[in-house]
């Protein structure tokens, strides 16, 4: 028996002496961090959350620049930012001020008033960039251009995070 | 070219338009959604500080000889992309609806319009302030 213990003695003070045991928890606390990364709740929310459904009326993906009321916009879609086509994203404040143009639903092919509302207080989205700029002026004409930030009309100062789209009604 | 933009009085969101319906046909009420709308808001109250009050202002203003031409010779009014008479009605309807409602008020004609917004003015502020200072002693009723 004392041989055992003696050999037992020894492997064990070697293996203290080698291993650190913070560095076996840290590494063994990295695996289960990112074995379990595909397993947590935002991950599984974002992939099973449905594109944003177009209005009743409307037909289209409102995350795609291909989107009816996209006719005139340039800039990153809020629908693609936590925002949607017609609201900010939680954080920032939409421009009072706005880029009024008018755009044709391909469903009823009408004309309808759109104000492209800038998203502002956050640094730039990056997501979804568009740029249509149908009817758009050089900067110029800065009250018919596009390319203005206009931002500058809100309180929080001329953070551009990213553009909305609102039907404000039937042009004519 | 910003500032200008939003010191402007009448500062319009003009779009020229090449599919977009054409400002002859359309209303004054529609032509000043698509061409004003954008800096003056709905009620043309604006934004204290960049886009001047509309309202209970305009009215006044309009009395004024100097306040009338002031008016047609405004940068946002005088590079609307509409035509001289697009421009007349579009006036016609905004002063008094933005009130008070003039006593006298002899309607923009084309011609008129015309002539002001080809003459546009080049220092705004100080003429605007010249003006506003003479409203502010005129009875509002």
């Amino acid at each position: 028996m004392n041989r055992i213990d003696r050999v037992a003695e020894y492997l064990a003070r070697q293996a203290a002496r080698r291993l650190s045991r913070r560095g076996f928890i840290g590494r063994l606390g990295a695996a289960i961090t990112i074995g379990a990364a595909p397993l947590l709740p935002v991950a599984r929310s974002i992939a099973a959350t449905p594109p944003t459904p177009a209005q009743p009326g409307e037909k289209g993906d409102p995350a795609s620049c291909d989107y009816w009321r996209y006719c005139a916009i340039d800039g990153f879609l809020c629908s693609c930012c936590g925002g949607s086509a017609s609201s900010c994203p939680p954080g920032t404040e939409p421009s009072p001020i706005t880029w009024i143009g008018t755009c044709r639903n391909p469903v009823d092919d009408k004309d309808y008033v759109v104000s492209y509302n800038d998203c502002c207080g956050k640094s730039a989205c990056g997501r979804c960039e568009c740029t249509r700029n149908e009817r758009d002026m050089p900067v110029y004409q800065p009250s018919a251009a596009n390319d203005l930030d206009w931002c500058l009309g809100t309180q929080n100062g001329v953070v551009y995070n990213c553009s909305t789209a609102v039907v404000l009604g039937p042009s004519g | 070219m910003i500032a200008s933009l939003a010191i402007g009085a009448v500062a319009p969101v003009g779009l020229s338009a090449t599919n977009a319906p054409d400002p002859e046909t359309l209303s004054p009420q529609m032509n000043y959604i698509l061409q004003c709308q954008g800096c003056h808001l709905a009620d043309g109250s604006g934004m204290r500080g960049k886009v001047p009050d509309l309202r209970g202002k305009l009215g006044l203003i309009a009395q004024l000889p100097e306040g009338r031409a002031y008016i047609g010779r405004v940068p946002g009014v005088a590079n609307a992309h509409l035509t001289d008479a697009q421009l007349a009605r579009l006036l016609n309807w905004l002063v008094p609806a933005m009130g008070p409602a003039p006593k006298r008020f002899a309607p923009y004609s084309a011609a008129e319009v015309g002539t002001l917004r080809r003459n546009r003015l080049q220092e705004i502020r100080a003429v605007r302030e010249h003006i506003l200072a003479q409203t502010a002693t005129m009875p509002t009723r």
